[in-house]
């Protein structure tokens, strides 16, 4: 007598196709199982090297902070510094020498010349108010300062104002101009 | 032809099913942000690298600098550049120059303004610029006396601007070689704010380029009108929060 499992055809058909399907299934739930599992174990361990490199860096940044701030008083001296050697140079470009015109006044002391008034007005402009007793000395005064005024590299020299007084003399304003 | 019951696929595909559930709620709710937390980090890490960086940089220029030397040139440069508007010594430090200079000095004007006493201000409400303060003088010299005086503060610490040299009738004097001259003219000091703060710590230090090292050896052996009484500064600085109250 046949004592093994009566199994219709269909029956044997329905079973097989539940079975493959399981199978393949299986196979992709392993799949999916398996690359959840490395991704995981890959994120974990990102996060766990990552984060240890973010603590030692923060670690590092604030034992350099702090190694800055007990430099503080040398890093407001430094920036002192700074802050006063640009201003120090804006203000040397800018600054006025009146030495040359000090050196020039000194040149332009001429015989029978008198000066009344000596103005330095910037760097650019010096007014002298002054007389020569007579024509002679004054002519002798002007090729003088012609040749001054040349040699020392001004542009002009303009009489603003011009008289003869009493008893011969000259009177004159005269600008030297850079 | 007999169809596969659901309970029989229920009970082939359970386990599987609630492995893939398993696997979508936690990747979800743990894997995605972990991801995201991860690349969080990374970019972290980058600019912690350029903190770092800049860091390092601050500190080995801070440690290049001596301490010593430093506060002489801020003190120094500060003398030069004064960061208040200080009027009496700048009056103190032009009858120094004056008598360095043999230069006798008379009469004096001086419009102080709005005096400060806690820090230099750039310019007035009205605009006007107010971080100058100017000394009128009338003296009288001979012609070398004079000369030596504006040779002087040519190059002076303080910094000084000789302006509006006016001089009166220019006499021989007994000694024929020079003069004796009488006028006036005007002194103008400068006077500076000083920074407030130093920044945020990782602001990068300033450099002194080689012109300006060169201009501080110049200026070290500038002409100095300082008073016997005036001692440099040396007060404790009391760290980042109060940086410059020297």
């Amino acid at each position: 007598m046949d004592k093994g499992i009566n199994l219709t055809k269909e029956t044997q058909v329905k079973s097989a196709t539940l079975l493959q399907a399981k199978k393949n299934f299986n196979s992709f739930v392993y799949f999916i199982l398996g690359l959840f599992v490395f991704v995981a174990v890959l994120t974990t361990a990102a996060f766990l090297f990552y984060r240890s490199v973010f603590q030692r860096n923060e670690a590092m940044i604030t034992s350099l902070e702090t190694q800055i701030k007990d430099q503080a008083k040398k890093e407001s001296y430094l920036v002192t510094v700074a802050n006063r050697l640009n201003i120090a140079n804006d203000i040397l470009k800018q600054k006025k020498s009146y030495l040359k015109n000090m050196l020039l006044l000194q040149k332009l002391f001429f015989p029978g010349l008198a000066i009344s008034n000596f103005e330095i007005n910037g760097v650019d402009a010096i007014k002298i108010t002054g007389d020569v007793p007579n024509s002679r000395v004054l002519a002798d005064f002007n090729d003088f300062l012609t040749k001054v005024v040349r040699d020392e590299g001004y542009k002009e020299a303009v009489y603003s104002s011009f008289s003869l007084a009493e008893g011969g003399k000259y009177n004159f304003v005269l600008e030297i101009n850079k | 032809m007999s169809k596969i019951s659901l309970k029989d696929i229920f009970e082939a595909f359970f386990i599987p099913l609630l492995i893939l559930i398993f696997c979508g709620a936690v990747s979800y709710f743990v894997l995605v942000p972990k991801i995201g937390e991860v690349f969080d980090f990374r970019k972290e890490i980058t600019a912690q690298k350029e903190k770092i960086t800049k860091l390092s940089e601050k500190l080995t220029t801070l440690d290049s600098y001596s301490e010593t030397e430093l506060l002489e040139l801020s003190n120094l440069l500060l003398e030069a550049i004064p960061n208040e508007k200080n009027f009496y010594l700048l009056l103190a430090q032009s009858k120094e120059a004056f008598k360095q200079s043999s230069v006798a000095f008379g009469k004096f004007s001086l419009s102080p303004g709005l005096v400060s006493s806690a820090s230099a201000v750039q310019t007035t409400k009205d605009g006007k610029d107010d971080s100058i303060v100017s000394l009128g003088v009338a003296f009288s010299s001979s012609f070398e006396a004079l000369l030596d005086l504006v040779q002087k503060t040519e190059k002076s610490i303080p910094f000084l601007q000789l302006a509006n040299l006016r001089l009166g009738t220019i006499t021989p004097a007994s000694s024929s070689a020079t003069f004796d001259l009488a006028g006036d003219l005007s002194i103008e000091n400068y006077f500076r704010p000083l920074p407030k703060t130093l920044g945020t710590i990782e602001t990068p230090l300033p450099k002194l380029s080689e012109a300006d090292k060169k201009l501080l050896g110049e200026i070290k052996n500038w002409q100095r009108f300082q008073l016997e009484e005036e001692t440099a500064s040396s007060e404790e600085i009391s760290g980042r929060e109060n940086p410059f109250s020297f």
